[in-house]
């Protein structure tokens, strides 16, 4: 019991630790940003990284969501003969929620993880500490370019999924399920509106600085030797995955309170 | 001047330095010897405070960099060029980028950076591999490319972390004469840490022996071979008891 009790607390320091740091890193990361500026070259590799090389993941993501959201919807909504509607419920829900978060959590599996390994595996060749005895600051030449590339090429992948989701679901309602193309169409521009696609970019914002700092966190601090690096690469994907479904529901109740964002 | 005052430190139960003294003064070709393990790569990091610390002070030209957060002790940092252990070079970027990063804070033309990569890579011997990835390279090779890392910003420092582990008795001969050349040739202060006597002996003004966290001896490689001292004896001479076998 005793020794439970000691487990549970020094998990709870751990947990508490790791969250002090990570919010200390982020403080860095900001304040790096507006005193030292972004390193351009950098940034755009790791866009090109982020954005260019997460393509087919953002098109399968979106269209598929896309596609069985609109099937789904058709199926229950057929039962009360509001067909018409599938188009306003697959736009709302690509918009608001199944494009920021699912998009959000393929980004932090494929590019998350991938910034987990590479930095874990410079911390323990001893490649940031060279960094840092050329006195080059860890967080403006590794974090700072991942964190700003990934804020800006989430959301557009974001809008890429909601734009592909939508299409998709349209092809499915209209030229498989038989729902009336022009119907489908005037509801969805009737029900979604400036503010669902801004509420879907906000979220992706928040989603990409919360998976891009949790996985420079992890990578920069993993413990030595391969392990270290796999264990710090599981991590980073699991707490940024599971950061993303938690901040999703605060986000949503802390805009729902802004008049803009009131459906 | 390089002072360490009564450092300590510990990771999590393990006490790997206890009540350190050492000063170093400039122009002093330095090496710490001691067995694997015993803290030398350690003592080495706080001196350009890679590591914090529990307790000491380490003094560089007066002033303690202990206290010293990372942003603040980019300018003392300037002042050193380091060789880590397994060179450390950076995988993303080719030598002459690894070699000109160390050059950024200088603001220098293209053409200027260009030069002095050439240059530096001609004193380490590998002129012409400024396109090479370090994935091609021998362990050798890429010591020197870090050599070359480390001196091509002119600095006062040089630190050497073992500069000749993994390398064959050849190539270990080659970076021992590069580290006594650089020192010459740029007058610098330089510190190493080593557990190999033939590459102590060689580059070094003045041996220091890191034994259970302190520093159990000092004094030029004569005086070290010549020491009676059965710690440094059993050291320098390779001698194994039955207790340090594992039994």
């Amino acid at each position: 019991m005793a020794n439970s009790v000691l487990e549970l607390r020094s998990v709870l320091a751990r947990m508490v630790t790791g969250l002090g740091e990570w919010a200390l890193l982020l403080a860095e990361t900001i304040s790096s940003f507006f005193r030292y500026g972004v390193r351009w070259a950098d940034t755009i590799r790791q866009m090109y990284h982020v954005g260019v090389q997460s393509q087919t993941v953002t098109l399968i993501t979106g269209g598929f969501t896309g596609m069985v959201f609109a099937a789904q919807t058709f199926f229950q909504f057929h039962k009360v003969r509001m067909d018409t509607a599938v188009g306003a419920v697959v736009s709302l829900a690509m918009c608001r929620e199944l494009g920021p978060v699912l998009t959000a959590l393929m980004v932090s599996g494929r590019v998350g993880a991938s910034f987990a390994a590479e930095l874990g595996t410079m911390r323990v060749t001893e490649q940031v500490d060279a960094l840092r005895a050329m006195a080059k600051h860890p967080t403006d030449y590794l974090v700072l370019p991942r964190v700003a590339a990934m804020m800006t090429t989430l959301p557009l992948l974001t809008v890429e999924a909601i734009a592909v989701g939508i299409l998709s679901g349209y092809l499915v309602a209209v030229h498989l399920l038989g729902v009336d193309g022009t119907y489908f169409l005037i509801n969805m521009r009737k029900y979604t509106g400036l503010s669902d696609v801004l509420q879907g970019l906000i979220k992706a914002a928040c989603f990409a600085l919360c998976i891009s700092t949790i996985c420079c966190y992890k990578g920069l601090n993993c413990r030595s030797g391969a392990e270290g690096v796999g264990r710090a690469t599981t991590e980073a994907v699991v707490v940024s995955s599971v950061t993303v479904l938690i901040s999703n529901f605060f986000i949503t109740m802390l805009l729902s309170h802004i008049p803009f964002f009131q459906p | 001047m390089i002072q360490i005052k009564s450092l300590a430190k510990s990771f999590r139960s393990t006490r790997v330095l206890q009540d350190v003294n050492l000063t170093i003064p400039d122009g002093e070709s330095l090496v710490i010897i001691g067995r694997s393990g015993c803290g030398k790569s350690v003592l080495l990091k706080h001196i350009i405070g890679l590591l914090k610390p529990d307790a000491g002070e380490v003094v560089i030209d007066g002033v303690d960099i202990v206290p010293l957060n990372e942003r603040q002790l980019a300018p003392v940092r300037q002042q050193f060029g380091m060789l880590f252990q397994g060179a450390a070079l950076f995988d993303s970027m080719t030598v002459a980028e690894n070699i000109a990063f160390a050059l950024e804070r200088l603001r220098l033309t293209p053409k200027e950076v260009a030069r002095r990569v050439a240059e530096s890579l001609e004193i380490v011997g590998l002129a012409g591999t400024q396109e090479k990835m370090p994935a091609e390279l021998s362990g050798g090779m890429k010591k020197r490319v870090a050599l070359a890392r480390a001196v091509v910003g002119n600095p006062k420092v040089l630190l050497f972390d073992e500069p000749t582990t993994g390398l064959d008795p050849i190539t270990a001969d080659s970076i021992n004469n590069l580290i006594l050349d650089l020192c010459e040739r740029f007058a610098v202060t330089s510190i190493a840490v080593t557990h190999d006597m033939v590459s102590a002996y060689k580059i070094a003004d003045r041996i220091a022996m890191l034994h259970e966290g302190r520093i159990h001896a000092t004094g030029t490689p004569e005086e070290i071979q010549a020491a009676a001292d059965p710690v440094v004896d059993k050291f320098i001479h390779g001698r194994a008891e039955a207790k340090d076998d594992g039994h």
